[in-house]
């Protein structure tokens, strides 16, 4: 067991890479790759499980080729990773299985298990160029996909994507010299030994660009610009991969990078307080002294309020998830920046909650939706297999991004709530509540307007149908059984923060 | 975006940027990062020191990176699948037909002592691959000017060369794990590092050097091709 | 000459910069991309020098040499940011194929 558990990091990264020629090979022999595609993909999502079975170490280090974090690359398989892999692992299943037949064709599910192995790469390293090379590697995929169909639409969407991504990538690169300049080194867990507790100019700044980069990467405001394009321009299950399994990837990068380099989260420096209404000479000062949380609750709170209020206003169910997204990952920031353990584990708690009720959204489109460019709100239904089922289960779908109960959102949401009032931002709480009162709006919306109509064109029933029907439940399955677990799973998180706060602080 | 809003905010930032650059710490207040080269020969068998942490210290960058390449080849080909040389109508002239041919051993015999040499002279896999790349494309654009496609090496075998390439990596990775229980491990399996100069030494970093070399020379010729000959 | 070209480095920054948020023509975003890259480039290679050092050619102790660290992370940082550009290109193609304009005030998906 442990000599096994010593190299799950590294097959966790290798064999979904190893899975692009084999597949390259069952296409040349002329067989269809597509099942093996599958299976493998099912094979690494409960590899990515296995880190919770009884007795597994609690925390695994690989050294690639031998060598300690301070000469080479070491992957590390921590609290954090534990608890994302299932996460990456799972969506990015649902999300491939669920692919339209006619669009998986060439290149698409080896550049699924790309995008997997950027994905469990990003969460397992310990280093932060290595993160670089990891977030290329996922973000080449993503942009590849999102430009999948080939038709207009997704080349220039995903031509947006490629531009913002990679000014994102350029800002992160500079923001890694300057932390390699002023410390020495490109480990996470050795930033904290090799930087001041209170860092200086230069440092702060290096941070403030890697995290930057990330927060692009993420779409956080006002960043953002070019996620409803990619989300809405990428296929359907392409979509749900991105905005449940691969944010979730570059969420973890964030989350280490601010828990590692002295000025994040989590190294005694005052949190950010909410003074929203004081002399603004005051609120400079005041922000300036809260240094990267202070930034963070700031591009929160835009976050949360920019998200929403486009989302008010978009006609197409893509787009407004897409921006539904951009104000989740708000509450979810938010969380992080105040940085105590119970915030950050009510950010980890919606951030896995989240992965799993927007990739379930993006799936109600093919359901809802007669073609794949047709996605208006106003001409939705609930589609042919089992209207009532799909329905309700997309209205429970919406609950728990509202934060109603009993939806998974509510607990996690809550939390937040809480958690970052009672931490002194309560600016940032009352946000997240009003938030929930305009997602409200335009669920309800969505929600009037696809239940009651089924489809009534073209019965027939394609097994892509039934793959999509089945990943859909799955996610709202996971948002019923997760409100009933909210004890289990706050505990978990709760568990992962405290890890997480401790071992960098 | 205006040129006065765009040109203010850049200014902005660089004068952030220089604020913060320059409190850089001095090299005496600093502590000084890890010296690779102090301790390469000795660990690795590698005269170069940069092959050194490429392709043993840090070589899962380099696996990482030579992914990438391979997944933007793999995408580049099929979102501008070759079809015919339309940039170009004319026909080449004789000389140019035949200079290129003449050209081509050397390129390629260049490209690969760059990438044989890698672990003892300044160069090594990436730069040789590079190398051999232009010896493709440059038959490429020749040759399939006025219409028809030739090319050194047809596309489906690029691919599997890449393929290959990319299963040898990570099967020189695996038999690291398999000898030392480290992925990728170098001198730990015990496989020898030779006498540091010579072109057999240096564990595995050669074989890296051409492995990578190879995935990089013909993820570059499908790319520069694809977009070519589109 | 660290000093500048530390300011080199900054300077194409801000010229990448400034032709990213004000061109309009694609093949000049890319083209600014590619010079934002060379100046993070550039600032990484600066990182590795050391006066008095010699090239990482490691033949016996009594040298001192640059650091070779960074020079790898720039060899990979290359070869990254050509895929980019690869990418980008290939985009480029489709999008002008499609909608004959390199332009990217005429993309209808940008302007909602």
């Amino acid at each position: 067991m442990t000599v096994f558990a010593g190299h799950l990091p590294v097959f966790l990264i290798a064999l979904p890479l190893l899975a692009v020629p084999l597949l390259y090979l069952i296409d040349r022999l002329g067989a269809n790759s597509r099942n093996v595609a599958l299976l493998f993909y099912a094979l690494m999502a409960l590899a990515a499980g296995v880190p919770w079975l009884p007795g597994f170490p609690a925390e695994v280090v690989a050294e690639i080729g031998g060598w300690p974090a301070d000469i080479g690359i070491e992957l590390r398989l921590d609290a954090l990773a534990r608890l994302f892999l299932p996460v990456v692992g799972v969506i990015g299943l649902l999300g491939t299985v669920a692919a339209d037949p006619g669009e998986a064709t060439g290149p698409f599910y080896p550049l699924s298990f790309l995008l997997l192995a950027g994905s469990n790469g990003l969460i397992l390293t310990n280093d932060l160029f290595n993160a670089y090379v990891f977030l290329e590697i996922t973000s080449i995929s993503s942009y590849a996909l999102v430009g999948f169909r080939r038709d207009t639409r997704g080349f220039e969407s995903g031509f947006k994507y490629i531009v913002v991504g990679s000014l994102a990538s350029v800002l992160l690169l500079w923001g890694i010299a300057g932390l390699y300049a002023v410390s020495g080194t490109l480990a996470f867990s050795r930033f904290a030994a090799a930087l001041p507790a209170v860092p200086g100019r230069a440092a702060v700044a290096a941070a403030v660009l890697v995290v930057v980069g990330l927060l692009t990467k993420l779409g956080i405001a006002p960043f953002h610009a070019w996620k409803a394009d990619a989300l809405a321009g990428a296929p359907r299950s392409v979509a749900a991969t991105l905005a449940g399994a691969t944010v979730s990837a570059y969420f973890v990068v964030l989350v280490r990078v601010l828990t590692t380099v002295p000025g994040g989260i989590g190294f005694g420096l005052r949190p950010a307080t909410g003074g929203f209404f004081m002399r603004l000479s005051a609120y400079v000062s005041e922000f300036v002294a809260a240094g990267i949380p202070g930034m963070l609750i700031l591009l929160s709170g835009a976050s949360i309020i920019v998200g929403h209020l486009t989302a008010l206003r978009q006609t197409r169910l893509s787009r407004l998830l897409a921006y539904s997204s951009v104000a989740h990952f708000g509450y979810i920031i938010a969380g992080v920046a105040v940085g105590t353990v119970p915030a950050l584990a009510g950010a980890f708690l919606h951030a896995v909650h989240h992965a799993f009720m927007k990739a379930g959204l993006f799936l109600f489109i093919p359901l809802a939706a007669d073609s794949a460019e047709r996605d208006r709100i106003t001409s939705l239904t609930c589609g042919r297999t089992a209207p009532a089922l799909v329905g309700s289960a997309m209205i429970f779908l919406t609950m728990g991004m509202v934060g109603i109960p009993p939806a998974a959102g509510f607990a996690s949401k809550w939390i937040l709530v809480l958690e970052t009032a009672r931490a002194g931002a309560p600016f940032a709480a009352i946000l997240i509540a009003l938030g929930g009162a305009i997602a409200l709006v335009y669920y309800l919306r969505l929600s009037l307007a696809a239940v009651g109509r089924t489809r009534s064109s073209s019965p027939r029933r394609s097994p892509a149908d039934v793959r999509v029907f089945a990943a859909f439940l799955v996610c709202a399955g996971y948002v019923f059984v997760a409100f009933w677990a909210t004890d289990l799973l706050a505990g978990i998180a709760i568990s992962v923060a405290e890890t997480t706060l401790g071992g960098g602080g | 975006m205006k040129r006065t809003t765009a040109a203010l905010i850049v200014t902005v930032l660089v004068v952030l940027a220089g604020f913060a650059a320059s409190e850089l710490p001095s090299e005496a207040e600093r502590a000084e990062p890890v010296n690779h080269a102090i301790r390469s020969l000795a660990d690795t068998g590698a005269v170069n020191a940069v092959s050194a942490v490429l392709f043993d210290y840090r070589a899962f960058d380099t696996l990482g990176e030579a992914t990438v390449i391979i997944t933007t080849a793999m995408i580049v080909a099929f979102l501008a699948p070759q079809a015919r040389a339309s940039m170009l109508s004319v026909r080449m002239s004789g000389i140019v037909l035949y200079g290129v041919v003449l050209l081509l051993p050397f390129i390629a015999v260049f490209g690969l002592a760059i990438m044989l040499y890698g672990h003892i002279s300044p160069g090594g896999g990436f730069t040789g691959g590079v190398v051999l790349s232009t010896s493709a494309v440059l038959y490429a654009v020749v040759y399939s000017a006025g219409g028809q496609q030739s090319y050194v090496l047809a596309p489906a075998t690029n691919k599997m060369i890449e393929n290959v390439a990319m299963t040898a990596f990570l099967a020189v990775g695996f038999f690291g794990m398999a000898a030392s229980g480290a992925f990728l491990a170098n001198a730990a399996t015990g496989i020898g590092l030779g006498t540091p100069g010579s072109l057999l030494s240096a564990g595995t970093i050669p074989l890296l050097n051409v492995i990578s070399g190879l995935k990089v020379g013909v993820g570059l010729a499908i790319i520069i091709i694809s977009l070519f000959l589109e | 000459m660290e000093a500048i070209l530390a300011t080199t480095a900054f300077a194409l920054t801000a010229i990448g910069l400034y032709g990213l948020l004000t061109c309009r023509h694609m093949i000049r975003l890319v083209l600014c991309f590619n010079i934002l890259e060379a100046a993070v480039l550039l600032a990484i290679v600066l990182l590795a020098y050391r006066p008095e050092a010699l090239a990482p050619l490691v033949r016996d102790g009594e040298h001192a040499y640059v650091f070779p660290l960074p020079h790898a992370l720039a060899v990979t940082a290359i070869v990254i940011g050509a895929s980019l550009t690869a990418l980008m290109l290939a985009f480029i193609v489709r999008i002008y194929k499609s909608r004959g304009t390199v332009y990217i005030d005429e993309l209808k998906e940008w302007r909602r």
